[in-house]
Protein backbone atom coordinates (compact mmCIF):
# COMPACT_ATOMS: atom_id res chain seq x y z
CA UNK A 1 0.00 0.00 0.00
CA UNK A 2 1.17 3.48 -1.11
CA UNK A 3 1.65 5.76 1.56
CA UNK A 4 1.42 9.63 1.05
CA UNK A 5 2.98 12.01 4.02
CA UNK A 6 2.46 15.53 2.73
CA UNK A 7 5.70 16.60 1.03
CA UNK A 8 7.03 19.49 -0.22
CA UNK A 9 9.31 21.60 2.17
CA UNK A 10 7.25 23.91 4.52
CA UNK A 11 7.06 27.46 4.44
CA UNK A 12 5.90 30.14 6.90
CA UNK A 13 1.78 29.94 7.12
CA UNK A 14 0.54 33.80 7.32
CA UNK A 15 0.20 34.08 11.26
CA UNK A 16 -2.00 36.84 11.06
CA UNK A 17 -4.35 34.84 9.11
CA UNK A 18 -4.42 31.53 11.16
CA UNK A 19 -5.22 32.98 14.60
CA UNK A 20 -7.69 35.09 13.06
CA UNK A 21 -9.58 32.49 11.37
CA UNK A 22 -9.59 30.55 14.77
CA UNK A 23 -10.75 34.11 16.49
CA UNK A 24 -13.67 34.62 14.08
CA UNK A 25 -15.07 31.25 13.84
CA UNK A 26 -14.45 29.86 17.33
CA UNK A 27 -13.60 32.89 19.31
CA UNK A 28 -10.07 30.95 20.73
CA UNK A 29 -8.16 33.94 22.10
CA UNK A 30 -5.42 34.34 20.58
CA UNK A 31 -3.04 34.26 23.14
CA UNK A 32 -3.69 30.69 22.72
CA UNK A 33 -1.70 30.33 20.08
CA UNK A 34 1.18 32.46 21.26
CA UNK A 35 3.78 29.53 21.83
CA UNK A 36 3.72 27.87 18.29
CA UNK A 37 5.11 28.51 14.92
CA UNK A 38 2.61 27.79 11.87
CA UNK A 39 3.87 26.56 8.38
CA UNK A 40 1.99 25.30 5.41
CA UNK A 41 3.11 23.19 2.39
CA UNK A 42 1.16 22.03 -0.83
CA UNK A 43 -2.18 23.39 -1.74
CA UNK A 44 -2.98 24.94 2.00
CA UNK A 45 -2.19 22.27 4.33
CA UNK A 46 -1.23 24.31 7.63
CA UNK A 47 1.15 23.17 10.26
CA UNK A 48 1.55 24.06 13.73
CA UNK A 49 4.89 23.10 15.79
CA UNK A 50 5.79 24.56 19.39
CA UNK A 51 8.38 27.24 18.85
CA UNK A 52 11.79 26.21 20.25
CA UNK A 53 14.50 27.91 21.66
CA UNK A 54 17.01 24.62 20.37
CA UNK A 55 15.65 24.20 16.88
CA UNK A 56 13.42 27.49 15.53
CA UNK A 57 11.26 26.07 12.88
CA UNK A 58 13.04 22.53 13.08
CA UNK A 59 16.01 21.40 12.99
CA UNK A 60 17.82 23.30 10.27
CA UNK A 61 19.50 20.98 7.30
CA UNK A 62 17.10 18.01 7.79
CA UNK A 63 14.20 17.32 5.37
CA UNK A 64 10.95 16.73 7.36
CA UNK A 65 8.52 14.33 6.25
CA UNK A 66 6.17 16.43 8.80
CA UNK A 67 6.38 19.23 11.23
CA UNK A 68 4.16 19.39 14.33
CA UNK A 69 0.42 18.77 13.50
CA UNK A 70 -2.05 19.31 10.76
CA UNK A 71 -4.46 22.09 12.40
CA UNK A 72 -6.54 22.99 9.64
CA UNK A 73 -6.24 22.39 5.37
CA UNK A 74 -7.88 25.01 3.11
CA UNK A 75 -11.00 23.13 1.20
CA UNK A 76 -14.18 24.09 -1.29
CA UNK A 77 -16.13 25.70 2.22
CA UNK A 78 -12.94 27.73 2.97
CA UNK A 79 -10.22 26.43 5.99
CA UNK A 80 -11.47 23.14 7.67
CA UNK A 81 -9.64 22.44 11.05
CA UNK A 82 -9.02 18.92 11.70
CA UNK A 83 -10.64 16.56 14.28
CA UNK A 84 -6.93 16.62 16.16
CA UNK A 85 -6.73 20.36 16.41
CA UNK A 86 -10.55 20.80 17.75
CA UNK A 87 -9.52 18.17 20.27
CA UNK A 88 -5.98 20.34 21.40
CA UNK A 89 -7.36 24.13 20.73
CA UNK A 90 -11.18 23.32 20.69
CA UNK A 91 -11.27 23.48 24.43
CA UNK A 92 -10.78 27.16 24.04
CA UNK A 93 -13.62 27.78 21.92
CA UNK A 94 -16.53 30.07 22.87
CA UNK A 95 -19.06 29.81 19.86
CA UNK A 96 -20.03 27.23 17.27
CA UNK A 97 -19.41 24.72 19.65
CA UNK A 98 -22.25 21.75 19.85
CA UNK A 99 -22.29 19.78 22.79
CA UNK A 100 -23.78 16.17 22.38
CA UNK A 101 -25.79 13.07 24.47
CA UNK A 102 -24.41 9.62 24.43
CA UNK A 103 -26.27 8.37 21.54
CA UNK A 104 -24.79 10.96 19.63
CA UNK A 105 -21.65 11.18 20.78
CA UNK A 106 -21.48 7.49 19.68
CA UNK A 107 -22.80 8.62 16.43
CA UNK A 108 -20.46 11.06 15.65
CA UNK A 109 -17.10 8.49 17.05
CA UNK A 110 -18.66 6.27 14.16
CA UNK A 111 -18.57 8.76 11.54
CA UNK A 112 -22.45 8.99 11.15
CA UNK A 113 -24.39 12.24 10.38
CA UNK A 114 -26.60 13.53 13.31
CA UNK A 115 -30.06 14.95 12.73
CA UNK A 116 -30.73 18.59 14.91
CA UNK A 117 -31.45 21.19 14.69
CA UNK A 118 -29.07 22.87 16.84
CA UNK A 119 -29.99 26.33 17.86
CA UNK A 120 -27.00 28.91 18.04
CA UNK A 121 -24.55 27.29 15.57
CA UNK A 122 -24.38 29.13 12.54
CA UNK A 123 -23.66 26.84 9.72
CA UNK A 124 -20.10 25.28 8.79
CA UNK A 125 -17.16 23.81 10.83
CA UNK A 126 -18.31 23.76 14.71
CA UNK A 127 -16.64 22.13 17.44
CA UNK A 128 -18.61 19.24 18.73
CA UNK A 129 -17.86 18.36 22.47
CA UNK A 130 -19.49 15.37 24.67
CA UNK A 131 -19.43 16.28 28.64
CA UNK A 132 -17.61 19.66 28.02
CA UNK A 133 -14.50 17.36 25.99
CA UNK A 134 -13.88 18.43 22.57
CA UNK A 135 -14.33 15.20 20.04
CA UNK A 136 -13.63 16.11 17.06
CA UNK A 137 -14.50 18.50 14.02
CA UNK A 138 -18.56 18.52 12.62
CA UNK A 139 -19.93 20.53 9.49
CA UNK A 140 -23.58 21.73 10.60
CA UNK A 141 -25.32 22.42 6.99
CA UNK A 142 -29.33 22.34 6.91
CA UNK A 143 -30.02 21.25 10.31
CA UNK A 144 -27.52 18.28 10.03
CA UNK A 145 -24.77 17.70 11.78
CA UNK A 146 -22.26 15.69 9.86
CA UNK A 147 -19.39 14.05 11.38
CA UNK A 148 -15.51 15.18 9.73
CA UNK A 149 -13.71 12.38 11.75
CA UNK A 150 -11.63 10.58 9.40
CA UNK A 151 -11.68 7.17 8.68
CA UNK A 152 -8.73 5.62 10.67
CA UNK A 153 -10.41 7.72 13.68
CA UNK A 154 -13.75 6.43 13.72
CA UNK A 155 -14.67 3.91 16.24
CA UNK A 156 -18.15 1.75 15.54
CA UNK A 157 -17.52 -0.31 18.87
CA UNK A 158 -16.45 1.93 21.32
CA UNK A 159 -16.17 1.59 25.16
CA UNK B 1 2.23 -23.75 11.08
CA UNK B 2 4.42 -25.88 12.72
CA UNK B 3 3.32 -26.55 16.79
CA UNK B 4 4.40 -24.06 19.09
CA UNK B 5 6.17 -26.29 21.34
CA UNK B 6 8.69 -26.92 18.33
CA UNK B 7 9.26 -23.42 18.38
CA UNK B 8 9.65 -23.35 21.67
CA UNK B 9 13.15 -25.07 21.67
CA UNK B 10 14.55 -22.07 19.90
CA UNK B 11 14.75 -20.24 22.92
CA UNK B 12 16.40 -22.94 25.07
CA UNK B 13 19.72 -21.60 24.31
CA UNK B 14 18.56 -18.88 27.40
CA UNK B 15 18.54 -21.76 29.44
CA UNK B 16 21.89 -21.20 31.36
CA UNK B 17 21.25 -17.72 31.70
CA UNK B 18 17.44 -16.73 32.27
CA UNK B 19 16.58 -17.45 36.02
CA UNK B 20 13.65 -19.83 36.35
CA UNK B 21 13.84 -20.80 32.50
CA UNK B 22 10.85 -23.41 33.19
CA UNK B 23 8.56 -20.46 35.05
CA UNK B 24 9.77 -18.36 31.97
CA UNK B 25 8.24 -20.97 29.12
CA UNK B 26 5.08 -20.82 31.25
CA UNK B 27 4.65 -17.09 31.37
CA UNK B 28 5.36 -16.55 27.43
CA UNK B 29 2.49 -19.12 26.68
CA UNK B 30 0.09 -16.62 28.49
CA UNK B 31 -1.23 -13.60 26.48
CA UNK B 32 0.12 -10.00 27.93
CA UNK B 33 -1.40 -7.92 30.32
CA UNK B 34 -3.08 -4.68 28.60
CA UNK B 35 -1.10 -1.40 29.58
CA UNK B 36 -2.15 1.70 28.66
CA UNK B 37 -0.16 4.78 29.20
CA UNK B 38 -1.98 7.77 30.51
CA UNK B 39 -0.82 10.99 28.10
CA UNK B 40 -0.60 14.27 30.08
CA UNK B 41 -0.21 16.61 27.29
CA UNK B 42 -4.68 16.82 26.76
CA UNK B 43 -5.74 15.78 29.91
CA UNK B 44 -4.47 15.66 33.51
CA UNK B 45 -3.24 12.31 34.88
CA UNK B 46 -5.84 12.58 38.12
CA UNK B 47 -8.39 13.75 35.63
CA UNK B 48 -8.42 10.56 32.93
CA UNK B 49 -7.92 8.23 36.38
CA UNK B 50 -11.37 9.49 37.60
CA UNK B 51 -13.04 9.15 34.25
CA UNK B 52 -11.98 5.93 34.10
CA UNK B 53 -12.98 5.38 37.87
CA UNK B 54 -16.28 7.25 36.80
CA UNK B 55 -17.16 4.81 34.12
CA UNK B 56 -16.69 1.58 35.23
CA UNK B 57 -13.57 0.92 33.33
CA UNK B 58 -11.62 -1.54 36.10
CA UNK B 59 -7.86 -0.77 36.29
CA UNK B 60 -4.79 -0.71 38.91
CA UNK B 61 -1.62 1.10 39.00
CA UNK B 62 1.44 -0.22 37.76
CA UNK B 63 3.06 0.94 40.65
CA UNK B 64 6.74 2.09 39.11
CA UNK B 65 5.33 4.28 36.70
CA UNK B 66 2.78 6.33 37.68
CA UNK B 67 1.58 7.43 34.58
CA UNK B 68 1.11 3.46 33.49
CA UNK B 69 -1.73 1.25 34.03
CA UNK B 70 -2.98 -2.09 33.55
CA UNK B 71 -6.67 -2.46 32.36
CA UNK B 72 -8.43 -5.15 33.67
CA UNK B 73 -11.60 -6.82 31.18
CA UNK B 74 -10.53 -4.42 28.22
CA UNK B 75 -9.64 -6.66 25.68
CA UNK B 76 -9.48 -3.96 23.03
CA UNK B 77 -8.07 -0.35 24.79
CA UNK B 78 -8.55 1.03 21.43
CA UNK B 79 -11.75 1.28 21.50
CA UNK B 80 -11.83 2.94 24.63
CA UNK B 81 -13.22 6.71 24.11
CA UNK B 82 -10.51 7.90 26.94
CA UNK B 83 -8.08 6.39 22.95
CA UNK B 84 -9.88 8.67 20.68
CA UNK B 85 -9.93 11.62 22.83
CA UNK B 86 -5.99 11.17 23.19
CA UNK B 87 -5.89 10.87 26.44
CA UNK B 88 -4.46 7.32 26.55
CA UNK B 89 -1.52 5.26 24.59
CA UNK B 90 -1.75 1.17 24.66
CA UNK B 91 1.58 0.42 25.57
CA UNK B 92 3.58 -2.64 26.74
CA UNK B 93 5.02 -1.98 30.04
CA UNK B 94 8.60 -2.36 29.81
CA UNK B 95 8.10 -0.29 26.68
CA UNK B 96 7.58 2.71 28.92
CA UNK B 97 11.02 2.30 30.04
CA UNK B 98 13.72 3.45 27.84
CA UNK B 99 12.62 7.01 28.00
CA UNK B 100 12.46 7.33 31.52
CA UNK B 101 16.56 6.48 31.49
CA UNK B 102 17.55 9.44 29.33
CA UNK B 103 17.33 12.10 31.86
CA UNK B 104 15.08 14.36 29.52
CA UNK B 105 13.50 18.24 30.56
CA UNK B 106 11.37 20.65 29.05
CA UNK B 107 12.97 22.32 26.31
CA UNK B 108 15.61 19.80 24.77
CA UNK B 109 16.73 18.61 21.31
CA UNK B 110 15.97 15.11 21.26
CA UNK B 111 16.17 12.47 18.42
CA UNK B 112 14.61 9.02 18.09
CA UNK B 113 16.49 6.81 15.53
CA UNK B 114 14.17 4.56 14.74
CA UNK B 115 10.85 5.89 15.94
CA UNK B 116 8.09 4.21 14.01
CA UNK B 117 4.93 3.74 15.55
CA UNK B 118 6.09 6.23 17.94
CA UNK B 119 4.66 5.21 21.59
CA UNK B 120 8.35 5.75 22.92
CA UNK B 121 8.58 9.11 21.06
CA UNK B 122 4.76 10.16 22.24
CA UNK B 123 6.14 9.34 25.66
CA UNK B 124 9.31 11.55 25.38
CA UNK B 125 6.84 14.17 23.77
CA UNK B 126 4.81 14.00 27.50
CA UNK B 127 8.27 13.78 29.13
CA UNK B 128 8.91 17.19 27.35
CA UNK B 129 5.76 18.22 28.06
CA UNK B 130 5.12 19.51 24.84
CA UNK B 131 8.09 21.64 24.61
CA UNK B 132 11.55 21.39 22.98
CA UNK B 133 11.80 19.60 20.09
CA UNK B 134 11.43 16.40 18.87
CA UNK B 135 13.27 14.64 15.84
CA UNK B 136 10.95 11.32 15.21
CA UNK B 137 12.75 9.60 12.57
CA UNK B 138 12.24 5.96 10.60
CA UNK B 139 13.21 4.35 7.35
CA UNK B 140 9.62 2.92 6.65
CA UNK B 141 7.24 5.09 5.28
CA UNK B 142 4.10 2.68 6.11
CA UNK B 143 5.23 2.88 9.72
CA UNK B 144 6.12 6.49 9.65
CA UNK B 145 1.81 6.40 8.81
CA UNK B 146 1.25 4.83 12.11
CA UNK B 147 3.40 7.49 13.80
CA UNK B 148 1.71 10.73 13.00
CA UNK B 149 -1.37 8.54 13.41
CA UNK B 150 -0.51 8.45 16.88
CA UNK B 151 1.41 11.74 17.74
CA UNK B 152 -1.48 13.96 16.19
CA UNK B 153 -3.89 11.90 18.50
CA UNK B 154 -1.58 12.01 20.98
CA UNK B 155 -1.78 16.19 20.77
CA UNK B 156 2.12 16.32 20.50
CA UNK B 157 2.97 19.31 19.02
CA UNK B 158 6.72 19.61 19.34
CA UNK B 159 7.51 16.80 16.78
CA UNK B 160 9.26 16.56 13.39
CA UNK B 161 8.75 13.55 11.07
CA UNK B 162 12.33 12.34 9.08
CA UNK B 163 12.54 9.37 7.25
CA UNK B 164 16.50 8.78 6.72
CA UNK B 165 18.04 5.45 7.31
CA UNK B 166 19.06 5.72 10.83
CA UNK B 167 22.56 4.33 9.60
CA UNK B 168 23.29 7.26 7.68
CA UNK B 169 21.22 10.42 9.78
CA UNK B 170 22.56 13.43 8.73
CA UNK B 171 24.86 15.74 10.72
CA UNK B 172 22.44 18.77 11.27
CA UNK B 173 22.96 19.66 15.36
CA UNK B 174 24.19 18.12 18.49
CA UNK B 175 21.08 16.40 20.53
CA UNK B 176 21.07 16.72 24.06
CA UNK B 177 19.67 12.90 23.93
CA UNK B 178 19.09 10.06 21.09
CA UNK B 179 17.17 6.89 21.96
CA UNK B 180 17.78 4.05 19.68
CA UNK B 181 14.87 1.76 19.85
CA UNK B 182 16.38 -0.71 17.20
CA UNK B 183 14.65 -2.69 14.83
CA UNK B 184 14.81 -6.66 16.30
CA UNK B 185 14.17 -10.35 16.39
CA UNK B 186 11.61 -9.58 18.75
CA UNK B 187 11.80 -12.59 21.02
CA UNK B 188 10.38 -10.39 23.56
CA UNK B 189 7.01 -10.14 22.01
CA UNK B 190 6.63 -13.73 21.72
CA UNK B 191 3.49 -13.55 24.37
CA UNK B 192 1.61 -10.69 21.57
CA UNK B 193 2.76 -13.09 18.53
CA UNK B 194 3.63 -16.32 18.66
CA UNK B 195 4.74 -16.12 15.16
CA UNK B 196 8.49 -13.98 15.84
CA UNK B 197 10.09 -17.30 16.61
CA UNK B 198 10.18 -18.70 13.20
CA UNK B 199 12.06 -15.92 11.93
CA UNK B 200 14.67 -16.63 14.67
CA UNK B 201 18.47 -18.53 13.97
CA UNK B 202 22.02 -17.32 13.38
CA UNK B 203 21.90 -15.13 10.34
CA UNK B 204 18.94 -12.79 11.81
CA UNK B 205 21.07 -12.44 14.54
CA UNK B 206 23.64 -11.77 12.60
CA UNK B 207 22.01 -9.29 10.25
CA UNK B 208 20.47 -7.88 12.72
CA UNK B 209 23.52 -7.50 14.94
CA UNK B 210 25.43 -5.31 11.90
CA UNK B 211 22.04 -2.88 12.02
CA UNK B 212 22.20 -2.41 15.18
CA UNK B 213 25.60 -1.61 15.88
CA UNK B 214 25.57 1.26 12.97
CA UNK B 215 22.43 2.57 14.76
CA UNK B 216 23.99 2.84 17.70
CA UNK B 217 27.82 4.52 16.38
CA UNK B 218 25.19 7.12 14.69
CA UNK B 219 23.69 7.95 17.70
CA UNK B 220 26.94 8.24 19.78
CA UNK B 221 28.19 10.67 16.55
CA UNK B 222 24.73 12.66 16.62
CA UNK B 223 24.57 13.25 20.35
CA UNK B 224 25.93 16.07 22.46
CA UNK B 225 28.84 15.64 24.30
CA UNK B 226 27.79 14.69 28.16
CA UNK B 227 24.14 13.59 26.62
CA UNK B 228 22.95 10.24 26.94
CA UNK B 229 22.10 7.71 24.32
CA UNK B 230 19.70 4.89 25.67
CA UNK B 231 20.01 1.78 23.61
CA UNK B 232 17.02 -0.77 23.77
CA UNK B 233 15.68 -3.92 21.91
CA UNK B 234 12.68 -6.37 22.57
CA UNK B 235 14.66 -9.70 22.31
CA UNK B 236 16.72 -11.79 24.21
CA UNK B 237 19.39 -12.49 22.38
CA UNK B 238 22.66 -11.22 23.15
CA UNK B 239 24.31 -11.05 19.54
CA UNK B 240 21.42 -8.10 19.68
CA UNK B 241 21.74 -6.67 23.14
CA UNK B 242 25.33 -6.77 24.88
CA UNK B 243 27.55 -7.84 21.88
CA UNK B 244 26.30 -4.34 20.17
CA UNK B 245 26.88 -2.57 23.03
CA UNK B 246 29.98 -4.72 23.70
CA UNK B 247 31.59 -3.57 19.47
CA UNK B 248 30.56 0.21 20.26
CA UNK B 249 32.46 0.56 23.70
CA UNK B 250 35.16 -1.12 22.13
CA UNK B 251 35.24 1.18 19.30
CA UNK B 252 34.32 4.20 20.59
CA UNK B 253 35.13 3.67 24.15
CA UNK B 254 37.48 6.82 25.09
CA UNK B 255 34.14 8.67 23.44
CA UNK B 256 31.65 7.06 25.77
CA UNK B 257 30.34 5.49 29.36
CA UNK B 258 28.04 3.06 29.98
CA UNK B 259 26.07 3.97 33.52
CA UNK B 260 24.17 2.00 35.82
CA UNK B 261 19.94 1.70 35.30
CA UNK B 262 18.39 3.30 38.23
CA UNK B 263 14.42 1.56 38.43
CA UNK B 264 12.44 1.07 41.09
CA UNK B 265 9.58 -1.05 42.05
CA UNK B 266 10.79 -3.56 38.60
CA UNK B 267 12.66 -7.03 38.82
CA UNK B 268 15.40 -7.30 36.41
CA UNK B 269 18.67 -9.25 35.40
CA UNK B 270 22.29 -7.69 35.19
CA UNK B 271 23.50 -8.20 31.34
CA UNK B 272 25.20 -10.46 30.26
CA UNK B 273 29.65 -10.40 30.23
CA UNK B 274 30.00 -13.69 28.54
CA UNK B 275 28.48 -15.67 25.95
CA UNK B 276 29.20 -18.43 23.75
CA UNK B 277 32.55 -18.77 25.63
CA UNK B 278 33.49 -15.45 24.91
CA UNK B 279 34.08 -12.68 27.41
CA UNK B 280 32.63 -9.25 27.33
CA UNK B 281 33.65 -5.40 28.66
CA UNK B 282 32.54 -6.30 32.29
CA UNK B 283 30.65 -3.16 33.17
CA UNK B 284 28.00 -4.64 30.64
CA UNK B 285 26.49 -6.23 33.83
CA UNK B 286 25.40 -2.21 34.21
CA UNK B 287 22.47 -2.72 31.20
CA UNK B 288 18.94 -4.36 32.55
CA UNK B 289 17.00 -7.44 31.03
CA UNK B 290 13.67 -8.30 32.02
CA UNK B 291 12.42 -10.96 31.62
CA UNK B 292 8.71 -11.86 30.70
CA UNK B 293 8.13 -14.07 34.14
CA UNK B 294 9.82 -11.38 35.84
CA UNK B 295 7.06 -8.94 36.46
CA UNK B 296 4.31 -10.40 34.04
CA UNK B 297 5.61 -8.22 31.25
CA UNK B 298 6.90 -8.72 27.49
CA UNK B 299 10.85 -8.65 27.40
CA UNK B 300 13.27 -5.45 27.10
CA UNK B 301 17.01 -5.60 27.35
CA UNK B 302 18.40 -1.57 27.82
CA UNK B 303 21.95 -0.09 27.86
CA UNK B 304 22.52 3.88 29.19
CA UNK B 305 25.22 5.07 27.46
CA UNK B 306 26.52 8.72 27.75
CA UNK B 307 28.75 10.76 25.41
CA UNK B 308 31.78 12.04 27.78
CA UNK B 309 32.32 15.56 27.67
Amino acid sequence: MAVSLERGSPRRADRREVVAWWAERFGVPEEVFEPYDFFITGKGTVWALRRSERAPGGVQGLRYEALGMVIMRKGKLGWKPTTNAIQVFGRHARKNVVELDEAQMRAFVAGEDIRGPFPGLEEGYVVVCYRGVPLGCGLYRRGVLRSQVPKVRRRVELI
Amino acid sequence: MAEPGLQLERLRRYETVIPAFGEFLRCIARPLPKTVRINTLKASLEEVLARLEERGISFEPLGWYEHGIRLHGVERPGNLLEYFLGFIHPQEEVSMIPPLLMELEPGQLVLDLCAAPGSKATQIAQLLANTGHIVANDVSAERLKLLRDNYERLGVLNMGVTAYDGRRFPSACEFDAVLVDAPCSCEGVVRKDPSVLRALGPRLYRRMHRLQRALLLRAVELVKPGGIVVYSTCTFAPEENELVVDYVLRRLGERLEIEPIELRGLRYEPGLTEWGGRELEPELALCARFYPHLNDTGGLFVAKLRRKR
